[in-house]
């Protein structure tokens, strides 16, 4: 008796959904036990190589936990049916969606994942055409005056990234336990970039730097950012302007542009 | 169209990122003298939403070579919706960079859940044939183009109606569409399904084949009746694999072939050899269908 579509398009389901999760789905009764481990390897490896690929320390410290613990987590997002985008290079972006819904990870370790995706992100960027790169080296001549009233942003290779605890800490240990997590709960700020060898830096911010770069990013040119940013600290806008635009020239500049 | 396939002729190299920096070194090194291949493959699914240095180097490649374009993704014997903002970006990308020819895998690797990110075997019935050519017909409809199937290597079978064979050829007589002929695959499957290659070859449609596909593979297991290779693209081509070119060569004629390489990079040198190798063969069935036309 021919399978009809619906039969078929059934077997198809269940073919798939054993290799998401082979412990709780059985494989399709006709195919052998030998058969169904070359798919259940090939795809669990592919997916795992991938996010091994992106988030090298996040590993480290989730498998320090317990021995078998990151390919666990690897698993469970396989077989959640977490990832929806056809590209490759977005399964790491799927599955940090994957662990921000799930919330089954320490907030520190959270950190840490959007730091490593975020280096990610920034090596797969576009490049800005070269005639934005020659005026955001053009922006940076001009007078105090003309500058402060500019709108900017950064260049599309760079990106600014805010979280709660101090990556940089976290990415010297090599043994993670939660009762650690306060000891990082530290805010830490950084800039992306990459250089013209495709090499992604970030460099730490000062928590005031990274709110004159939040601002400048949403639009609000350097004056009215210096004017905000007095009401909230106790300098003056004067002494705010006059690191402000030395540090938006020199070490900011060649990563930012002038608004379209 | 026609003026496109009239560049699309000889031996090519699929693109993958570990390969960029080799290819544009040997390009370097080569000045004025003819390179071992004429044209480029790569899967648009690596490049689209990539920038960077490496995008930079594919840009260059693409405005001076032909290229055409083999997919992963579409997953084109779903048991879900086709994707239209998926081939939204896959018809910018192929009209943008001049794609000759756009091939995918008679396979699937989607289910409900999402993508699974690998090739899944349809299973071989009557009613899947109907399903996957409407969805190859709604596919060339909506990119404007035909496009190339090619018959895709598997370990397993869900259901068997129809032999792959038949299911390979039904789908493509009704949907109307072309043939990528992976002769690398034609063999793992025999060997992991215990079939023919050479008849297999041979009962394709020649006119529907645009181009053919060469690679290696991983021998598993060469117990008897365990047999059991993977098509993993990692190592070199082998000799059982070559005379399935020729044969390949002899039944339809020479069509442009594309030597795959996706991991366990050799020295380039030695792709350089299969890529002479598959020239080597092309020139010796040219000459015989010249002799054969003239007699």
């Amino acid at each position: 008796m021919p399978l009809t579509l619906e039969q078929s398009l059934h077997l198809q389901k269940q073919f798939a959904a054993h290799i998401r999760d082979p412990l709780k789905i059985p494989r399709p009764s006709q195919i052998s036990d030998q058969r169904m481990q070359v798919y259940r390897d090939l795809f669990f490896s592919s997916l795992s190589g991938f996010l091994d690929d992106t988030f090298t320390q996040l590993q480290v410290l989730i498998e320090s936990q317990d021995s078998g613990s990151w390919r666990a987590l690897n698993r469970a997002f396989f077989s959640a049916g977490a990832a929806q985008s056809p590209y490759f290079h977005r399964i790491s972006q799927e599955f940090l969606k994957y662990l921000e819904s799930s919330n089954q990870l320490d907030p520190a370790l959270m950190a840490l994942a959007y730091y490593e995706q975020t280096h990610f992100n920034v090596l797969m960027s576009e490049s800005e055409p070269n005639e934005v790169v020659n005026r955001a080296l053009e922006w940076a001549l001009c007078s105090d005056d003309t500058l402060l009233s500019q709108c900017l942003r950064l260049r599309k290779d760079a990106q600014l990234l805010a979280v709660t605890h101090d990556i940089k800490s976290l990415q010297k240990v090599s043994v993670w336990d939660n009762s650690m997590a306060t000891y990082f709960a530290i805010p830490s700020f950084f800039v992306f970039s990459k250089n013209r060898n495709n090499n992604v830096f970030s460099t730490q911010l000062t928590p005031m730097n990274a709110a004159l770069l939040e601002l400048i990013q949403a639009g609000v040119p350097p004056k009215a950012a210096f004017e905000y940013l007095a009401k909230t600290t106790s300098a003056s806008v004067d002494q705010l302007q006059g690191f402000g635009l030395e540090y938006l020239r020199q070490s900011l500049g060649p990563l930012l542009c002038l608004q379209d | 169209m026609s003026s496109l396939a009239a560049s699309f002729t000889g031996v090519g190299l699929g693109i993958r990122r570990g390969l960029l920096q080799p290819i544009t070194e040997y390009l370097d090194q080569l000045g004025e003298a003819a390179p071992a291949f004429d044209f480029f493959e790569v899967a648009p699914e690596n490049w689209i939403g990539w920038g960077g240095q490496h995008s930079d180097t594919f840009q260059r490649l693409v405005q001076s070579y032909p290229f055409v374009s083999h997919g992963l993704s579409l997953s084109i014997g779903g048991p879900d919706p086709l994707q239209y903002n998926f081939l939204k970006d896959l018809k910018h990308f192929l009209n943008a960079n001049q794609m000759l020819v756009y091939s995918e895998h008679l396979s699937f690797c989607t289910d409900d859940a999402g993508h699974l990110y690998d090739l899944m075997p349809i299973p071989l019935t009557q009613t899947m044939v109907d399903y996957v050519a409407q969805r190859i017909r709604r596919v060339q409809e909506y990119l404007d183009r035909r496009i190339a199937i090619e018959n895709v290597s598997y370990y397993a079978s869900t259901a068997l109606e129809l032999s792959e064979l038949e299911f390979f050829l039904a789908v493509v007589e009704q949907a109307d569409c072309d043939i990528l002929l992976d002769v690398n695959n034609v063999y793992v499957n025999s060997v992991n399904h215990g079939y023919e290659p050479v008849s297999f070859i041979q009962a394709l449609p020649s006119d529907k084949i645009v181009y053919m596909h060469i690679a290696g593979h991983y021998v598993e297991s060469e117990k008897p009746g365990q047999e059991l290779i993977i098509d993993t693209h990692g190592a070199a081509v082998v000799p059982l694999v070559w005379q399935l070119l020729e044969v390949a060569y002899q039944a339809h004629g020479v069509r442009p072939t594309l030597l795959e390489r996706d991991f366990n990079y050799p020295a380039f040198k030695v792709l350089i050899d299969e890529l002479q190798q598959i020239r080597h063969l092309q020139s010796v069935y040219s000459q015989g269908a010249a002799c054969a036309s003239n007699a």
